[in-house]
């Protein structure tokens, strides 16, 4: 669907020593979905902008160009207009044939649950109904690549899952490719493949049952503040519990996860 | 053409939705002109050697459309910030919308009401005792129109260049009504000590002003002569084009 060869990218007034990306090589395939992961300034966004066409490489390849919608962390719609509006909007920018439109509007509209909000202004919606109300925009222009950068940043609890859910609607029953930016480590491994970015460089990318299997340890035991986790096997887990609780320490046992792999790869830089 | 139609359509349905936008645009110059015209027009109509008294808010009008263009104009390109800042334009430009017909679009759509606001105040020419020929009240409207597509341009462009919009607003303090000021709209430039008189005449919203006064009266612009409606044509393509280069070509926001 779109592939970067070896792509880098250094904005103006930036030290050539320190790109933004550098030299990165990535393919993604139609319905994938591709979580983005990596300490602020590490080079989500600008490799998001690569995707989306809205950022130039420096040097490298992009090949391909699939129909692209993009989601950013602010809600990217005019308050002053209803959802409908806006969504039709989008459809009409986008060129979607007006045949094509009320069918879209539908479906996006149950996808997103905003079936019943259509007629009212953007502007007078909570976040996280703006929120999916842009997700509603995005699906309008019958996207093949959806971008999303941090979707669910600052959104309450019960947003948040409603974020998740209808990003898994995305996949499940449109095959859209999705890549998003997060930070948080739950909503990374909904995805299919995780890139970790550091400095402008992949440091990792697969998916994230291996990067978390190749972390060399199944389980991490708690401790008190102050003293280090255990890491050790799922079998010694147990154990090794057992042994901290009767010599009176209290600890909890979990197992390892994409936070792990995060804390692993991105120590140095944070 | 259909997606620019929708960029315009929005364009329109926000400004039908900002009422005080519509108030404030054709209101103040209709104030102004009530104000300076009646309340200047013994004395300066005495000045001016004629024996009407509405002559001065006859003069005055041209000025007043450029203003109410100029405040439409002013309130339009604010969206332009407000659209970059929220990624509305960056998701807009994301998409297969070229971007001159994404511009063309904001200047037509922000462009078409500031003109009819613009020329909401023209028929106050008759009740003003100026009685312009249909050629001449047709100048008078296509000078208006020139006048509109180069304020809206300008405005687009200072609005792509400013970080805010409380920077705009310096930017309309500081650029856009002095140049208002200097275009004549107040006095007769003519007329006016030997610097106000380049100044006028160096200042391209003094050209559409002039053109649209001289299609009123019926003659040649007494500071530009046969050169008003030349140079007004210049400032409306150059400002466009200034307008589709910069914007068009510029950044288009930040993803994050």
């Amino acid at each position: 669907m779109i592939r970067l060869d070896r792509v880098s990218k250094t904005y103006p007034n930036q030290n050539d020593d320190r790109p933004a990306l550098r030299e990165l090589s990535l393919k993604i395939e139609a319905g994938e979905m591709i979580s983005v992961i990596g300490p602020n300034g590490s080079g989500k966004s600008t490799l998001l902008g690569l995707l989306a066409g809205v950022v130039a490489p420096t040097s490298g390849i992009v090949e391909g160009k699939p129909v692209c919608s993009v989601v950013l962390q602010r809600t990217a719609l005019d308050p002053l207009l209803t959802v409908r509006e806006n969504a039709e909007l989008f459809a009409r920018v986008y060129s979607v044939a007006k045949a094509d439109r009320q069918a879209r509007l539908s479906e996006a509209a149950e996808i997103t649950g905003l079936a019943d909000r259509l007629s009212d202004r953007v502007g007078s919606l909570s976040g996280g109904l703006a929120r999916r109300a842009d997700l509603l925009r995005a699906l309008m222009v019958g996207p093949e690549l959806l971008i999303l950068d941090e979707p669910a940043a600052g959104l309450d609890r019960a947003s948040h899952r409603a974020i998740g859910d209808v990003l898994d609607a995305f996949r499940e029953r449109l095959k859209i490719a999705v890549v998003y930016a997060t930070h948080d480590m739950a909503d990374a491994a909904r995805a299919d493949r995780v890139i970790a970015l550091r400095e402008g460089e992949v440091v990792a990318q697969n998916a994230p049952s291996v990067l978390i299997a190749e972390l060399g340890y199944e389980a991490v035991i708690e401790r008190d503040a102050g003293l280090d986790p255990i890491r050790c096997s799922r079998a010694d887990a147990s154990r090794e519990a057992s042994r901290l609780i009767e010599a009176g320490e209290r600890c909890s046992v979990r197992q390892a996860s994409l936070e792990d792999v995060y804390d692993t790869l991105m120590g140095a830089t944070l | 053409m259909d997606a620019t139609m929708a960029l315009v359509g929005r364009e329109w349905l926000r400004l039908w939705r900002q009422p005080a936008r519509i108030v404030a645009t054709v209101g103040t110059p209709m104030v102004l002109l009530i104000a300076l015209g009646a309340g200047f027009a013994g004395s300066i109509s005495g000045l001016m050697g004629v024996g009407d008294e509405r002559a001065y808010a006859a003069f005055l009008l041209p000025g007043m459309m450029a203003m109410a263009s100029l405040f439409a104009s002013i309130f339009g390109a604010i969206s332009l910030i407000e659209d970059r800042d929220s990624g509305l334009l960056l998701v807009i430009m994301a998409g297969p919308t070229p971007s001159g017909s994404v511009v063309m679009a904001k200047i037509i759509g922000i462009g078409a009401p500031a003109f009819l606001q613009a020329l909401i105040l023209l028929p106050a020419v008759w009740i003003l005792g100026v009685y312009p020929s249909l050629t001449q009240t047709i100048l008078a409207i296509l000078a208006t129109l020139l006048l509109t597509v180069a304020i809206v341009s300008v405005s687009l462009t200072l609005a792509w260049r400013v970080k805010s919009t409380q920077e705009f607003h310096a930017i309309m303090n500081t650029v856009l009504m002095p140049m208002w000021l200097l275009s004549g709209s107040f006095y007769p430039a003519s007329e006016s000590a030997s610097a106000m008189r380049w100044l006028t005449a160096i200042n391209p919203l003094s050209w559409p002003v002039e053109a649209l006064r001289s299609s009123l009266n019926g003659l040649n612009s007494p500071l530009l002569g046969s050169w008003a409606w030349p140079l007004t044509g210049v400032f409306a393509l150059g400002s466009v084009l200034i307008a589709m280069g910069t914007i068009g070509l510029g950044k288009r926001g930040k993803l994050s």
